[in-house]
């Protein structure tokens, strides 16, 4: 089995195959970003408010997503939590910048961490601070602060500045969530 | 898991602060809306400044502010609303006899009301004035006179502030409108009502100081409606489409409240307010008033009183609140230092501020539709959003009284017996009296008296005396004839207890003590000391027994401290 398994990851076929939510308030990035992952050819150029959701595709080194990109407005925000149970992974996209809905975001953040298709089955949540390049965003630690991330001990979370006009950031979190979804299916397995 | 939030079952997040905005205006002059095309709604505030100065209008955007324009007169209302899908939103701002219209901040239009004619004698002596016929002095003369024939409400406003007005006010007023004096009457209040859904336009509404009410097509400026008021219009509330259907509210300063329609001819007022109107809005289906008695009235549009709510406070000010998403609605009631959220028959929510609140408004702020921004009056605002998961279901009566409030009280029926009873206290009144008070008497003598005779006798096991408490407790073991008497003391007294003896009383023909003086050296305090003592009953073939009493005796006291009455047991005969 070791031996097969490392064969087909050597021909880059077989990846495991997640299923993974990306989440957080209208205007913050979650399509962009979804965008900024997929291959270059692929790539749409033009970006709309979505409605309902948008399923993405793409892959990392050892696994191919399923990204269900969910609309923000307040409208849509009710539909979240019905997709958590069937994923292995959370992306909560927010606005570094839009520090008027700072106690709005936590309140959306919070029920996400504490919802319990999330929190009992300790699936990975990432936490992306976007839009790092406009003057004045706020740091991923005044915005660990003013969430009050810190007094959330349970789960697993972790938070990383992007930039999705760019790219910036975002290898570096998408690694980040494969190993921590990878390390998630190894505990379920067991 | 820790929550971050204390009370889980908050309505609106918590507040975000904006502290540098300086703003001290009151709730008309606040309006949201966007301002530029398809932007985001901005918090739009109009500053009547100070003695003529610094008048602005301001817009917010986020937590900053984003444009400035300044303001020719101090502005008495404004609104946001729109007369052309395709272009830029309009700003209208309400100062004196006219309504500018600002488009991104630009003045871009100015209505001004159509005029009514003057006083003639009052004309012409505005007009001599201004030739320098006659001084500021006369005219003062002329304008008093003719206040004697008419109100001082029908003379121009500019003849109102001259009569008002000092010297040097009065000469700059001559200057300023001498010869080309007009009769324009102040606006008071404005509104808009939508045209029609599908077209999405505004139809402005103006009410004046001459209790006139214009229709105003907001593209054209032309009048579509008319209505003449027999009193001052101070409040007007708009209700559904101009095309359509129609009904317009205004709340005059006498506090009455009309309800216009297209079709109305005789003005009747739906409501007639016996205390002053300080707040109307408009709830759905319902009209909702406050009154300066601290009133909260929710009535339908025809004027029929569904509820009230009797408030401790005085109300500052209403806003409706409607949350779309999930068919919420309330009226949001502005306190000194705390808002409430009432619909017609509970009490919602109740949000409490650190500081004193000058105006709320309700409504959609930047991306955020169900935003409430909270201005307070040091002129900082906060910002609250409506929470996704927030709901009315847990709901309370207006007033919440305790529940023994609401226990019913068992009112007995009136019996004959009853009746024939309060017909006799009625007669008997005094006699009544007079013979309870002696009863009363009686009663405390009696109980003076028994007191008495328990102090002096000391018979009771318990300390009269409240300086020495003292408590003892006497068992009698043994059949007899010789039986052991143990007596136990308890001291409570706060001293130690020195010199004092335990004395054993009896008929000696019946018994015989061993020792029937017991010397007490000490009573620690809430130490139990035990004494034992034997005595011999002298003839148990009598089988006569007869009291002992135990005493505790204090060499320099005439009384004892305590006494215990023990009844003997019949004691057995001895056994040889």
């Amino acid at each position: 089995m070791g031996f097969l398994s490392s064969l087909s990851n050597l021909f880059g076929m077989g990846k495991k195959d997640v299923n993974i939510v990306v989440v957080g308030l209208d205007n913050s990035g979650k399509t962009t970003i979804l965008n900024q992952l997929k291959t270059p050819e692929t790539r749409s150029q033009q970006i709309v408010p979505t409605v309902g959701h948008v399923v993405t595709n793409f892959s990392t080194q050892n696994l191919s997503f399923h990204a269900f990109d969910m609309a923000g407005q307040m409208k849509y925000r009710s539909t979240w939590e019905s997709y958590f149970h069937s994923s292995q992974g959370v992306i909560f996209v927010l606005d570094s910048s839009d520090r008027v809905r700072m106690e709005l975001l936590k309140d959306e953040l919070w029920l996400v961490l504490d919802h319990k298709d999330v929190a009992s089955r300790g699936i990975p949540v990432v936490i992306l601070a976007n839009k790092m390049d406009i003057p004045g965003a706020m740091t991923c630690a005044d915005i660990t602060a003013a969430l009050g991330l810190n007094l959330h001990r349970s789960g697993t979370w972790s938070i990383h500045s992007t930039c999705a006009l760019t790219g910036d950031g975002l290898d570096k979190a998408m690694q980040q969530l494969s190993s921590e979804i990878q390390k998630y299916l190894e505990t379920r397995k067991s | 898991m820790s929550k971050p939030d204390p009370a889980p079952n908050r309505k609106w997040t918590n507040p975000v602060m904006m502290t540098a905005c300086e703003i001290h205006c009151p709730s008309t002059c606040v309006a949201l809306g966007p301002v530029l095309t398809n932007s985001d709604s901005k918090l739009i505030c109009a500053h009547g400044g100070n003695r003529g100065m610094n008048l602005r209008l301001t817009v917010f955007s986020g937590l900053s502010q984003e444009m400035e324009a300044t303001l020719a007169d101090p502005p008495t209302q404004i609104m946001h609303f729109v007369n052309e899908k395709s272009t830029m939103p309009n700003i209208a701002v309400a100062a004196g006899p006219s309504v500018l219209v600002y488009k991104n901040l630009k003045p871009f239009y100015k209505f001004t009301v159509p005029t009514s004619p003057i006083n003639p004698t009052e004309e012409e002596a505005w007009k001599a004035v201004a030739l320098g016929k006659i001084n500021h002095n006369t005219l003062m003369k002329v304008l008093q006179k003719v206040t004697e024939d008419v109100a001082f409400s029908k003379l121009t406003p500019i003849s109102q502030t001259y009569m008002l007005s000092d010297k040097e006010d009065q000469l700059a007023l001559i200057e300023k409108w001498g010869g080309k004096i007009t009769n324009c009457p102040t606006i008071t209040c404005i509104t808009k009502i939508l045209k029609s859904k599908a077209e999405g336009l505004d139809i402005m509404v103006i009410a004046t100081e001459h209790c006139d009410i214009f229709f105003l097509d907001s593209q054209a400026f032309t009048t579509l409606h008319h209505f003449k008021l027999p009193s001052v219009p101070v409040v007007i509330r708009g209700y559904g489409e101009f095309d359509v259907d129609w009904r317009l509210f205004v709340q005059t300063r006498d506090s009455l409240i009309y309800n216009l329609k297209r079709d109305t001819t005789e003005l009747r007022p739906a409501i007639i307010c016996q205390s002053m109107i300080t707040s109307l809005i408009l709830l759905n289906k319902f009209l909702v008033y406050t009154t300066n008695d601290n009133i909260i009235t929710f009535s339908s549009f025809r004027g029929k009183k569904i509820n009230t709510v009797k408030c401790t406070e005085k109300i500052k000010m209403l806003e409706p609140f409607f949350y779309e998403h999930k068919q919420l609605s309330a009226v949001i009631a502005v306190f000194e230092k705390k808002i409430r959220m009432y619909n017609e028959t509970h009490l919602l929510d109740t949000v409490e501020y650190q500081k004193p609140l000058n105006w709320v408004r309700y409504g959609m702020y930047g991306r955020e539709d169900s935003t409430l921004v909270v201005c307070f009056k040091d002129g900082t605002i906060a910002i609250q959003i409506f929470r996704r998961n927030a709901d009315f279901r847990s709901r309370t009566n207006y007033n919440e009284a305790p529940a023994s409030h609401a226990l019913k009280l068992q009112i007995p029926k009136k019996t004959k017996v009853f009746i024939d009873n309060t017909e006799r206290e009625k007669k008997l009144g005094v006699k009544i009296h007079q013979a309870y008070q002696k009863h009363l008497f009686n009663l405390r003598f009696k109980i003076a008296e028994s007191y008495q005779t328990l102090t002096a006798s000391a018979i009771t096991t318990v300390s009269t005396t409240s300086v020495l408490p003292v408590e003892i407790a006497v068992d009698i073991n043994g059949f007899g004839p010789r039986h052991r008497m143990s007596i136990r003391l308890l001291s409570s007294s706060k001293q130690n207890l020195y010199d004092m003896h335990l004395s054993m009383i009896s008929d000696i023909d019946v018994y015989e003590f061993d020792t029937p003086l017991i010397p007490i050296s000490i009573l620690a305090s809430g130490k139990p000391y035990t004494f034992t003592t034997l005595l011999r009953c002298k003839d148990p073939e009598k089988s006569a027994t007869s009291e002992v009493r135990a005493l505790l005796v204090h060499t320099k006291r005439a009384t004892p401290i305590v006494t215990a009455v023990i009844k003997m047991p019949f004691s057995e005969f001895a056994l040889e």
